[in-house]
């Protein structure tokens, strides 16, 4: 697989097209061949411009050939990115665009069209009006099939948008297990797909409201109770509003909780070993910062942490300089590269502490000491 | 850093974060507090007694070495206790109340407070009382010290936890060792 890592400066855009841009964006991301990062430097692989920088002259320093624009009208042009006439850019052709902008052939492929009619569904659905308030971590069993719920009218059964199961393993993923992580599952892909409007999501018993304005989420159960639905299907999400939010928070009491926190643990846990799809053991990285390091587990990577924050470093080097298990070094990566806690740079940057073996020792005696 | 044979680690930060419990918390023998009833009247509406001079504790390495935890009085008018504890010092632990008026230009304070020490000494910045109130986040802390240009971690910690007192000297140790 090719990996390369893009950025893309996002020219005039207003924050809710940044955030809309992004949503899909990321919905992009697992069927384009490269990663992506939206950045506000000068400089950038690609720019991407609203509609009247078609009619104006262009901004100075923005190469014309490394532009997209956003186009309200059907398109016939490979270099504009297909919007509807919300101005929500199409999945399919910011991969077909992106691809081939660095020169691959678009993996266009029935997964990508799939892909690109969910996003879209998600896109009305989430506008959708009707939406029932229920009880937050409401004990109910969901139906194997939302059409058989019975107890949710049809009119209302519009509202959930049903994520389904993943394509079964195939032999050779069965056997070795799938070798990239690809957060394809249960909570964890319904909380990194929603990334505009208050919704509910379900996974068997469990309900966790989420507001991605405002990074928060609402849950009487704690991460670790949470684990067995991070990578569960099926899921039922449903679009609700800040008004009908507000409403279960203050009838249920339940206090906000840091979407990140529920993002990197579930990344964390459901990843098992396993590199997250988009990132080659090749890519240099850094940590621009730390995670919460009072989250479940997050105490035991302290140093790995300290040192993914001091060096830019290849992935694969990291186990050995560390002496962290590649496993492990890559169930922290993912967890923090999906909340937003990596960086991809194009060169290596060690900063090697020159530490006697006298200090050595005397940190491995206080480590050694703080154990009990 | 030079002198690393000084073992010793410093609990800095607002009156009423929680320096001597921490110490209390983590101290093997009975650590020496000097407990007194506060003077400055910003600190008699917190608290009803407050560190003058210092807080004191060890914990005993192998080999008999000792780890002395020193922590400094919140008082303002005690600031130049800072400079005396700080000296060979292996690093700060800074404690900040998140339910006080203005728990972000405390860190500044504390930080600026030790500006000299922190050129070459790491910090761990440790926000106690996050169970009363979750504002600022721990975000917002990150923003401070991002426009500063300050590396260091932040964490939600309770000093009265032991689990989260080793967390925040392990942090410091990991910066010591990669940071
Ligand atoms: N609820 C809550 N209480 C805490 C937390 N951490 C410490 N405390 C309590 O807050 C108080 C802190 O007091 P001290 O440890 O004396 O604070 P200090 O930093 O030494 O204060 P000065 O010496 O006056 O500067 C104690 O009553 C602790 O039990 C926390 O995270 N949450
Ligand atoms: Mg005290």
């Amino acid at each position: 697989m090719i990996v390369s890592h893009l950025t893309i400066r996002l020219v005039d855009f207003s924050e809710s097209e940044t955030e809309y841009f992004s949503a899909i964006l990321s919905l992009a991301e697992a069927r384009l061949q490269q990663t992506w990062s939206i950045v506000t430097t000068e400089n950038a692989d690609f720019f991407v411009l609203t509609e009247k920088h078609l009619k104006e002259s262009l901004l100075p320093g923005i190469p014309v050939t490394r532009c997209f624009f956003y186009d309200s009208g059907s398109t016939a042009d490979n270099n504009h990115i297909l919007v509807d006439h919300t101005k929500i850019p199409r999945l399919r052709s910011l991969v077909e665009v992106l691809n081939k902008a660095v020169g691959s052939q678009p993996p266009e492929t029935a997964e990508t069209a799939e892909t690109a009619e969910t996003a879209e569904t998600a896109e009305t659905a989430e506008t959708a009006e009707t939406a029932e308030t229920a009880e937050v971590g409401h004990i109910d069993k969901v139906p194997e099939d939302v059409n058989e719920i019975s107890d949710v009218p049809p009119s209302q059964q519009a509202a959930y948008i049903r994520i389904e199961a993943s394509p079964p393993a195939t032999s050779e993923e069965e056997a070795i297990g799938p070798a990239v992580f690809s957060p394809e599952h249960g909570l964890l892909k319904a909380v990194l797909d929603c990334k505009s409007v208050p919704v509910l999501i379900r996974v068997n018993d469990v309900g966790v409201y989420l507001d991605p304005v405002k990074g928060s989420y609402y849950c009487p159960l704690t991460l670790e109770q949470l684990i067995p639905c991070f990578d569960r299907d099926p899921i039922r999400i449903k679009p609700i509003t800040q008004p009908e939010l507000r409403q279960v928070v203050s009838n249920t009491k339940l206090s906000p909780k840091p979407l990140s926190n529920l993002i990197w643990y579930a990344a964390f846990k459901a990843s098992q070993g396993r590199l997250l799809l988009g990132t080659s053991p090749e890519d240099v990285v850094h940590l621009i910062r730390w995670p919460d390091l009072g989250l479940p587990g997050c105490g035991n990577y302290v140093k790995l942490a300290a040192f993914m924050h001091s060096n830019t470093i290849k992935l694969s080097d990291i186990p050995s300089a560390t002496q962290y298990p590649v496993e492990a070094v890559y169930d922290f990566y993912n967890a923090c590269h999906l909340v937003g806690l990596i960086e991809k740079a194009a060169a290596i940057e060690l900063h090697e502490k020159q530490i006697d073996l006298e200090h050595q020792n005397l940190l491995r005696k206080i480590r050694n000491r703080l154990k009990f | 850093m030079t002198g690393f044979i000084q073992t010793k680690i410093v609990f800095t930060g607002c009156v009423g974060a929680g320096k001597t419990t921490a110490i209390t918390t983590i101290s093997e023998k009975t650590p020496v507090s000097t407990e007194v009833k506060p003077s400055e009247a910003s600190v008699i509406k917190r608290k009803a007694t407050t560190t003058v001079a210092m807080d004191y504790g060890e914990l005993t390495l192998e080999g008999g070495g000792v780890l002395y935890l020193y922590g400094t009085p919140g008082q303002r008018r005690f600031d130049f206790m800072t400079d005396i504890l700080t000296k060979g010092a292996l690093g700060l632990i800074v404690l900040i109340d998140n339910t006080h008026e203005n728990p972000l230009d405390e860190m500044d304070y504390y930080l600026n407070l030790n500006y000299r020490f922190l050129l070459k000494s790491p910090a761990v910045i440790g926000i106690t009382h996050y169970d009363e109130t979750m504002q600022p986040s721990v975000d917002d802390y990150y923003s401070a010290l991002a426009e500063r240009g300050d590396p260091w971690p932040v964490i939600h910690v309770d000093a009265r936890s032991l689990e989260d007192v080793r967390l925040l000297l392990n942090t410091l140790l990991a910066i010591l060792e990669y940071g």
